[in-house]
C-alpha cells in the first residue's frame, strides 16, 4: 500500500472511527483501524462488534493494499504532525507515515484477523436529511433511558405506519420524548441503541445532505456518501405509549421560553438532593411561579407572566428533566399543559407540532 | 448425542485450532439452534459472529462437527440474542436510580397481552376483618378457576383494594399457569373496544376475543349502566364463558341490586356467584397496611407517626398510603423525623378535608335520594313514606353533624327532641338487621361527600 493524502481529513475520520472501537485489551484488533485502499480512496473502517464505522476519504493511491494500526497509536502520531500532507506507506509489518517533517513506523496487527464488517441487503430503506435527522435523534436522546436493565428503553423506537409518518420516540418511564418527522413510510419498527444514536448525531453533525437508511430486523446502517455507521437494533419492543399522551388539559399556560428555562436552571440551584422544584400555576393573576428550597442551601423564587386557562395547579418536578425538556424547545414561546399534580406535565413549543416532551412530577411534599 | 453435547464437544475441538482471544469473541454464546436432516442451524449473537464464521471457520466448525456425526452435511448461522460478550460485561447500571418520590408513567409496568400489573400480588395485600371475605373468595378462585364461585362480584368504595385483588387473582393464575389466557380490562376500556371494533366492521374479531379467555376480569362494571350495547354484548360474552367453565369476576363500587340502569338478566347473572363486600378498613387494619409499606423508610418513621397517621386518616387506603409518602417526603427534605404537631399540619394540608356538611346538605340529599319534597319532611305527617327519610335524617344530623337532640327536633318542625332520640334508636337498630337500609345510608352520604353539593 502506498498513497498520499490530506492529514487533517484522515484525522478527522480517525477520530470519529475510534469512537467505535473497543478498548478490550484481549482483542487487540477491535482497538485497531483497518486502513483499506480503493478507488482513488482511502477507507477507514473499525468496529467494537457492536457497531461498525466506515468512512471514506479521496487520496492519491499508488499502490493498493491495507493496514491495520492500533487506533490510539495513529491518532497521536496524526495529531503531532504539522504538515498537511502525509503519505503512508506498508512496510514489512510497519504503517510508515512520512510528511515533510517527520517519518513515523506504526507496528500492525495482520489484517487477516480484523472482523468482516456485516453487509446489509438495500431492501428496506428510506432517505433522511441529515438535519431532520440529527434534530429527530437529539430531541428524543435525552428522554431514552441509560440503565441496560430494560434495553427497549435504553434505545430509540423508530416507527411509522400507515398514514403516520416517521416517529421517534424514547422514555426512561419518567419522562417521553416523542418527535414526528415529516417523512412517511408504510410500516416500520426499529429499536436503535441509545449509545448508537447518539453516535450518529456527532458522526453526521457537519456533513450536508441526504443520509440513506437501510435495515433488516436485526441491523441497521446510516450512510451519506462519504461514511457509513452500522449499528446492531436492540430486540424487544418499545411499550405502548400513545395512551400516555393527554388529549386534554386542565391547565394550560404559555410563556416566554427563556423566561421560564432560567428561572428552572436558577431553581435547579436550590434544590434539594431530590433535584426538585416547584411549578406553581396561578390563572387570575396569569402567573407563572417557579421555586425552590433547601433546608442547606436557600430558596428561589420567581415569577413569570403567562398566558394562562384553565384552573391552578401547582407540581414538583425534577429540575433536570424540566430543564431538558425545555431546551430542546427552537421557538421563543413554550406551551406546559398539566392534568393536575400527579400527571405528566407536556412541553412543546408553541409554534411546533412534531416535537413533544412528557415529564412526570414528583410526589408532592 | 444431544445438541447440546454435540456442540459441546466440537467447541472443545475448536478451541484448540483457533487462539483464545478469537475463540472467546466468535464462539462464546453459541449454541445449536436446530438440526434436521443432516443441516445444523447455530445460534449466534450478532451479525459480526455470523460473517466471520461463515467466511472464517465454516470449514473447521464443519469438520468438527462431522467427526462427530458424519451425516451432518452443512452448517447455517442465524441471529439470535442480541447479547455479545462484550455488552455483559459492561452490563453494568451507570445512572443512579431516581428518587423513588419521582412518579412513572405506570402504563407501562403492565404486561401487554393480559393487562396485569405485576406489582398486584396476593403477597402484597393485607388482610383484615374489613376484606377477608374478598380475599377468602378470591384465593379460592385462584386456586379453582371457574368451579368456585363463579362469576366473582367484589365491591367497595374508592382506594380499598379493589383492583389489587382483581389483578392478585389474575397473576396468581398467570404465575401458576403461564398458558392460560386471562384479561384485566375495565369496562370503560371494554366498551371503548366495542365502539371501534364496531367502527371498523371488525365486530366478531371482537367477539372472538373475549370469548378465548380463560379468566376474564372486568374492572369498574358499574360504568356499563346505561350502556345498552354494551351491556347486550356483555351479556352473550359472560354466558359463552360461563357455560364453558371459564372464570370472570367483576368489581364495582356498589352491589349489583344497587346499580342502576342495569338490565335485569345481567344483575341476576353477577349475582348468581359470590357476591363480596370490602368494607373501610378499622384502625388495626390501616395500622397494618402502614406497616407493611414502611420498609426501607424506618429513619423517618416510628410506631407513634404510624398511629398517628392510622387514626387521622379513615376512609380510604390510598390515601393512607399518600399521608405516609408525604410524611416521608417530607422528613426527608427537612433531614429529620417529624414531630407529631407538625405531621398533623402536613396531613391537614394535604389529605382530603373531613366531611364537612351543614344540615341543609344533609335533608336535601336525604330528600333527593327518597325522591320527596324537603318541605313535607317537616311537616306533621306520619305517612309510611315520609317517616323513613324523616328519621333517616334525622339519624344522619346526629351522626355525621354532631347535632344535639333538642336542635334536631326544632329543625323537623318544632318536635320534641324524645323524638329525635326515637328516630336516631329506631335506625341504629334498624341497620343492624336490615342490609337493604344499610346500603340506602352508605349512598346517601356518598351523594353529600363525594358530589359536593351545595
Amino acid at each position: 500500500m502506498k498513497l498520499n493524502c490530506n492529514k487533517n481529513e484522515l484525522y478527522r475520520l480517525i477520530s470519529l472511527a475510534e469512537r467505535s472501537t473497543s478498548k478490550n485489551p484481549t482483542l487487540p484488533t477491535l482497538s485497531s483501524v483497518l486502513l483499506k485502499t480503493g478507488k482513488n480512496q482511502l477507507s477507514v473502517i473499525s468496529t467494537n462488534l457492536e457497531v461498525g464505522f466506515e468512512g471514506n476519504l479521496s487520496a492519491k493511491v499508488e499502490k493498493e493494499g491495507e493496514a491495520l494500526p492500533p487506533i490510539k497509536t495513529l491518532i497521536s502520531i496524526l495529531y503531532s504532525i504539522p504538515d498537511e500532507e502525509i503519505t503512508l506507506e506498508n512496510q514489512n509489518n510497519n504503517l510508515k507515515i512520512t510528511s515533510k517533517t517527520s517519518t513515523s513506523k506504526i507496528k500492525c496487527l495482520s489484517v487477516e484477523e480484523f472482523p468482516v464488517i456485516p453487509k446489509i441487503k438495500k431492501e428496506k430503506f428510506f432517505s433522511i436529511h441529515q438535519d431532520d435527522l440529527t434534530q429527530a435523534l437529539k430531541n428524543t436522546i435525552p428522554a431514552a433511558s441509560l440503565t441496560h436493565t430494560k434495553p427497549e428503553l435504553a434505545s430509540i423506537y423508530i416507527y411509522s405506519q400507515g398514514k403516520f409518518p416517521i416517529t421517534f420516540v424514547a422514555t426512561d418511564s419518567f419522562r417521553l420524548s416523542e418527535h414526528k418527522t415529516s417523512l412517511n413510510f408504510p410500516s416500520l419498527s426499529i429499536l436503535l441503541p441509545q449509545k448508537s444514536a447518539q453516535e450518529i448525531t456527532r458522526i453526521f453533525e457537519d456533513s450536508a445532505g441526504d443520509i440513506d437508511v437501510i435495515f433488516n430486523n436485526n441491523q441497521i446502517v446510516f450512510q451519506n456518501r462519504n461514511i457509513s455507521f452500522l449499528s446492531r437494533l436492540t430486540e424487544g419492543s418499545f411499550p405502548e405509549y400513545q395512551t400516555i399522551i393527554p388529549k386534554s388539559f386542565e391547565t394550560q399556560v404559555v410563556v416566554e421560553k427563556n423566561s421560564i428555562l432560567g428561572s428552572t436552571r436558577a431553581a435547579g440551584v436550590f434544590s434539594s438532593k431530590l433535584s426538585e422544584i416547584t411549578l406553581s400555576v396561578k390563572a387570575e393573576e396569569g402567573n407563572l411561579i417557579v421555586k425552590s428550597s433547601s433546608p442547606d442551601t436557600g430558596e428561589y423564587e420567581a415569577i413569570s407572566t403567562a398566558k394562562i386557562s384553565g384552573q391552578d395547579v401547582e407540581a414538583n418536578f425534577n429540575y433536570h428533566y424540566l430543564l431538558e425538556a425545555l431546551q430542546l424547545i427552537s421557538g421563543p414561546k413554550v406551551f406546559l399543559g398539566f392534568n393536575g399534580a400527579q400527571k405528566a406535565v407536556l412541553v412543546k413549543g408553541m409554534d411546533e407540532s412534531g416535537y413533544i416532551h412528557l415529564v412526570m412530577p414528583m410526589r408532592g411534599v | 448425542m444431544t445438541n447440546e453435547e454435540l456442540w459441546q464437544t466440537a467447541l472443545n475441538e475448536l478451541e484448540l485450532a483457533v487462539s483464545k482471544a478469537n475463540f472467546i469473541t466468535w464462539f462464546q454464546n453459541t449454541s445449536i439452534a436446530d438440526r434436521q436432516d443432516g443441516v445444523i442451524v447455530l445460534n449466534v449473537p450478532n451479525a459480526f459472529a455470523k460473517e466471520w464464521l461463515e467466511y472464517k471457520y465454516h470449514k473447521f466448525i464443519l469438520k468438527a462437527l462431522r467427526n462427530l456425526a458424519p451425516d451432518i452435511r452443512n452448517v447455517e448461522y442465524i441471529i439470535s440474542s442480541e447479547l455479545t460478550p462484550l455488552l455483559q460485561k459492561r452490563r453494568r447500571e451507570r445512572s443512579i436510580a431516581p428518587h423513588e418520590e419521582q412518579l412513572e408513567f405506570k402504563e407501562f409496568l403492565v404486561d401487554r397481552e393480559t393487562n396485569l400489573n405485576p406489582r398486584y400480588t396476593f403477597d402484597s395485600f393485607i388482610v383484615g376483618p374489613f376484606n377477608e371475605l374478598a380475599h377468602a373468595a378470591s384465593t379460592a378462585v385462584s386456586k379453582n378457576l371457574g368451579q368456585a364461585y363463579n362469576p366473582l362480584f367484589l365491591y367497595g368504595g374508592v382506594g380499598l383494594g379493589k383492583t389489587h385483588l382483581l389483578q392478585s387473582v389474575g397473576n396468581e393464575i398467570k404465575k401458576l399457569n403461564p398458558r392460560l389466557r386471562v384479561l384485566y380490562t375495565t369496562s370503560e376500556r371494554f366498551t371503548s373496544e366495542l365502539v371501534s371494533s364496531m367502527q371498523n366492521n371488525e365486530a366478531s374479531s371482537f367477539k372472538d376475543k373475549y370469548r378465548s379467555y380463560d379468566l376474564l376480569i372486568l374492572d369498574d362494571i358499574q360504568f356499563v349502566a346505561g350502556k345498552v350495547k354494551t351491556q347486550e354484548e356483555l351479556f352473550h360474552i359472560f354466558n359463552s364463558l360461563y357455560e364453558t367453565g371459564r372464570q370472570i369476576i367483576f368489581s364495582s363500587d356498589k352491589p349489583p341490586h344497587a346499580i342502576n340502569n342495569l338490565e335485569e338478566r345481567l344483575k341476576s347473572r353477577f349475582e348468581g356467584g359470590m357476591v363480596a363486600d370490602i368494607g373501610q378498613p378499622e384502625y388495626e387494619s390501616r395500622l397494618a397496611i402502614l406497616k407493611s409499606k414502611v420498609l426501607g423508610k424506618e429513619n423517618y418513621i416510628n410506631q407513634e407517626i404510624l398511629e398517628f397517621i392510622a387514626s387521622s386518616v379513615q376512609r380510604n387506603i390510598r390515601e393512607l398510603e399518600g399521608a405516609l409518602n408525604t410524611v416521608v417526603a417530607k422528613s426527608k427534605l427537612s433531614g429529620k423525623m417529624l414531630s407529631i404537631p407538625e405531621i398533623k399540619e402536613v396531613l391537614d394540608k394535604n389529605t382530603q378535608p373531613k366531611r364537612i356538611v351543614t344540615a341543609n346538605q344533609i335533608i336535601k340529599c336525604v330528600a333527593d335520594f327518597f325522591d320527596v319534597n324537603e318541605k313535607i319532611l317537616f311537616e306533621k305527617t306520619r305517612k309510611k313514606e315520609i317517616v323513613k327519610p324523616r328519621q333517616i335524617a334525622m339519624y344522619l344530623l346526629r351522626e355525621d353533624y354532631n347535632g344535639s337532640y333538642p336542635y334536631i327536633g326544632q329543625r323537623f318542625g318544632g318536635r320534641d327532641h324524645t323524638t329525635a332520640i326515637h328516630a336516631f334508636d329506631k335506625i341504629s337498630k334498624e341497620l343492624k338487621k336490615s342490609s337493604q337500609l344499610v346500603e340506602e345510608v352508605k349512598r346517601i352520604r356518598e351523594l353529600y361527600e363525594y358530589n359536593n353539593v351545595n
